[in-house]
């Protein structure tokens, strides 16, 4: 299986149905590819997922990034949190 | 090299008011005139007033004159920095024997101190008239400049023990004592806040916590009665002494930088300062209720406490004074008896963790007189001594344990020789070293507190993790270089290049290569996973014609990711976009049936809800459904029951109907049920079904029992057993009964 189709199966990409503003929203992001499938592949994460935005980037369930960080930190990853930051 | 000057720890903690506006005229009159002279023997009491008041802040140029014994308590007084207890100064003027030079009538029914503070040469706290009792004093500010500090006192070189006959048995180091008091400090800042008891310890629950940080080398650390009873809650005393703790707040404050300018001497200070003032815990016993029951007393009375604090200090500032070296710890408990004239405290000791065996206090049931009393004297308030002395103050670094023969012996430290001995023994010592640690390839780093300053310290723990038991004791320690507490670091601000500078810092070697590389590999990992909050997200429905709005970054064509910052010039550029506040994602979306019908009120679905419910539920021709195999397959990529049940809740209207959430729970959980046909027997009564289950004849032939009257029987067995009850003569024709008596059901 290709790796945009392994990404499909596990982590749908987002499609708009209309025009949308998303606010205080969170996202998760991997160095590449191949990492996020790792992270959508672990059921304790993927819960928090709702689905890829971009090939690394991952929307997260709205009032989930507090538990995604501790889930993060509970399966041996160190992610770095920021708070309003883009890039 | 470096001076520490500290202050008397016996200073009271408070000034005294002189209040001689309530006092009658000639009350004044007689002070006024022992400041200004005959002046003052015609003046009206406003002018004897205004006189005071001047006078007691820049007067007294006749302290040279004072009798030399009244001269001779004033200079105690301004030894221990000007103000002091009673119970301190009734001890000091027995020992220098001023209390013997002083004429007979002043002991009569007053304090020997009255003619002293009639005069107001010393403030006197208020106290009950007709007391006896030396109050506690102060020196008005005038003659606080004038009189000079008695020499102090030291004890008698006679107790001092050969020290080529004591085996030490260790001390504490500050750096020791420092690290301890950072971790206690770190974990409350985690936690947050809480509810203080009353009193202001911390709460059980708290406490447990704490306790069970390090695992099981705490608990075997706790039941060691040579180590203080609740210690976190001692350096919790200790910490709202240095103001990092409020114990009203009920919580930590963060910044601890206050260490970083200190001294090891001058923590011990703060430590013992802390530990004189401190009521919830109590040496030997811990923590302790507020309420006082002294019918069935749980801990000691905290006035009597404070005054025995009082005098035990004075004692070791005798001790320190007479060279600190080592003494038997009953010689001075009961010299410390004998020159504080066995004032009474009434210091009542319930118990203590550890229980000195004294030579003097054996049998003392069979003892009489004197003797008696020395001996309830030395298993009550000298217990209470000796767990301060050899616990509490060794767990401080304030003192030295030792053992000469059989005898428990002591000696202070040189920060407590200093601490106890101030404000007039100094110490001075070479500033430590630069480089205290050594990183080994094993990511092992060995630190040689002896040579750690303060400042040093606290900037490399908050990226190690402290061993436990043995590895947390002792002058050389070994902490850990771990990912997760490097992690917790950077997180907290600290940039990879600062931990980094700190390590090459303090090491004595240069950092293996194996650490450089897992350092770069742990900031890179972390680097490489970023969990972005409060973000701003733009998604098109088609593809746009033009570039990304300024400021934003294409994740994918029609998704842009904004900062936070953006939001606002967003939400007028993008007008006429749909706006969704992730912090406010519920809203009627759909309405549920008890089956699991999913009727859409908005079609199409907003991004989240739709997301959601096609991670829920499938769709056929006649909509969308809630299924087992949709919930499973949900529950098989992690979402589970109780997250499905609050999604459908966000956007249910009329929320989710009881009977969904049961077959919800249950199509996950797979639980099997029964719906079939048994062969069962109801028994007439309670004395027939008893019979049957008991019987040998049945025996094989039942499956079980399913209430009280009912069995039910094996299906292959069931021919044999319907014509064995015929054969007890029971007519197998009747109708099943139930509690409600409807057949029916």
């Amino acid at each position: 299986m290709k790796k945009d189709a392994r990404l499909d199966a596990i982590l749908p990409p987002i499609k708009a149905a209309a025009d949308e503003l998303h606010l205080n929203a969170a996202v998760l992001e991997t160095g590449d590819a191949a990492q996020l499938i790792e992270l959508a592949m672990d059921g304790k994460i993927r819960r928090y997922l709702l689905g890829r935005l971009s090939d690394t980037v991952a929307l997260v369930d709205p009032g989930k990034a507090e538990a995604l960080g501790e889930a993060l930190r509970a399966g041996g990853h160190t992610p770095k949190i920021v708070e309003g930051e883009a890039e | 090299m470096k001076t520490t000057e500290l202050g008397s720890l016996l200073k009271l903690g408070r000034d005294l008011y002189p209040g001689y506006e309530h006092w009658n005229v000639a009350e004044i009159r007689k002070a006024a005139m022992a400041w200004v002279g005959a002046e003052a023997a015609k003046a009206r009491k406003d002018e004897l007033l205004e006189m005071l008041a001047r006078e007691l802040k820049s007067g007294g140029d006749f302290v040279d004159q004072l009798e030399s014994t009244d001269r001779q308590v004033l200079e105690v007084v301004a030894r221990h920095g000007g103000s002091v207890s009673g119970e301190v100064l009734s001890a000091e003027m027995h020992a220098r024997g001023l209390a013997a030079q002083m004429p007979v009538e002043r002991w009569g029914s007053h304090p020997p101190t009255k003619s002293l503070t009639e005069r107001l040469l010393l403030i006197p706290a208020h106290q009950s008239w007709g007391s006896t009792k030396i109050p506690d004093v102060m020196l008005p500010e005038a003659l606080r400049k004038r009189v000079q500090p008695a020499e102090p006192l030291a004890l008698d070189s006679a107790l001092s023990l050969d020290p080529e006959k004591v085996r030490p048995e260790g001390a504490r180091s500050g750096a020791e004592v420092l690290l301890d008091l950072l971790g206690v400090h770190d974990f409350l800042c985690s936690v947050g806040g809480w509810k203080p008891l009353r009193g202001g310890a911390m709460p059980k629950g708290l406490r447990n916590r704490l306790a069970k940080r390090f695992g099981k080398a705490s608990e075997a650390a706790s039941e060691d009665p040579m180590v203080p009873p609740d210690l976190d809650s001692l350096y919790f005393g200790i910490l709202c002494e240095l103001g990092l703790a409020e114990e009203g707040g009920a919580r930590a404050v963060p910044d601890a930088s206050v260490f970083s300018k200190m001294s090891a001497e001058q923590l011990s200070w703060h430590c013992a300062k802390a530990w004189k003032k401190i009521h919830f815990w109590q040496d030997g016993i811990g923590v302790v209720p507020e309420a006082y029951d002294e019918y069935d007393p749980h801990r000691m009375d905290f006035d009597a406490l404070d005054r025995s604090r009082g005098l035990l200090a004075w004692g070791l500032s005798r001790l320190a004074h007479g060279g600190g070296g080592w003494v038997d710890l009953e010689s001075f408990l009961l010299d410390l008896r004998t020159a504080t004239k066995e004032l009474p405290t009434y210091l009542y000791v319930p118990w203590a963790e550890w229980e000195p065996k004294f030579p003097g206090a054996r049998d003392k049931d069979k003892k009489e007189g004197v003797e008696r009393q020395r001996a309830y004297w030395l298993s009550g308030e000298g217990m209470w001594i000796a767990n301060a002395l050899m616990v509490t103050f060794h767990a401080l670094g304030l003192v030295e344990r030792g053992v000469s023969g059989k005898l428990n012996c002591f000696r202070l430290t040189p920060g407590g020789r200093v601490v106890f001995g101030a404000p007039q023994l100094r110490e001075e010592r070479q500033a430590p070293a630069e480089k205290f640690l050594i990183v080994q390839p094993n990511f092992d780093v060995v630190i040689y507190l002896r040579d750690a300053d303060f400042t040093g310290l606290q900037e490399i723990t908050p990226f190690l993790r402290r061993g436990a038991g043995a590895a947390a004791r002792g002058e050389v320690q070994t902490f850990r270089l771990e990912r997760e507490n490097v992690y917790e670091a950077l997180e907290s601000g600290l940039p990879m290049e600062e931990i980094r500078r700190r390590l090459e810092k303090y090491s004595r070697e240069p950092l293996p290569q194996l650490v450089e590389r897992a350092l770069a590999e742990w900031s890179g990992k972390r680097e490489s996973l970023v969990l972005r909050k409060d973000v701003c997200i733009v998604l098109h429905e088609k593809r746009p014609t033009g570039n990304a709005v300024g400021g934003m970054r294409e994740l994918e064509p029609g998704c842009e990711l904004g900062s936070k910052s953006a939001a606002a010039s967003l939400k007028r550029s993008r007008a006429k976009f749909e706006q969704v506040d992730h912090r406010a994602v519920a809203g009627a979306s759909w309405t549920l049936g008890e089956n699991g019908e999913v009727e859409l009120l908005v079609d199409p679905l907003p991004l989240i809800p739709g997301i959601r419910l096609r991670a829920l539920a499938r769709k056929s021709r006649s909509g969308w459904k809630l299924t087992p195999a949709s919930v499973k397959a949900a529950q098989r990529a992690g979402i589970p029951v109780v997250q499905m049940i609050e999604w459908l809740e966000d956007h249910a209207d009329g929320g989710v109907p009881r009977l969904l959430v049961v077959a919800m729970t249950h199509w996950a959980r797979s639980k099997k049920c029964f719906v079939g046909k048994l062969d069962a027997f109801q028994a007439p009564n309670l004395e027939i079904f008893r019979a049957i289950c008991d019987s040998v004849s049945f025996d094989e032939m039942i499956a079980g029992t399913i209430a009280p009257d009912w069995i039910v029987f094996r299906p292959e067995k069931a021919a044999a057993a319907a014509k064995l009850l015929t054969g007890l003569g029971l007519a197998l024709e009747a109708d099943p009964s139930f509690d409600d008596g409807n057949p029916q059901r």
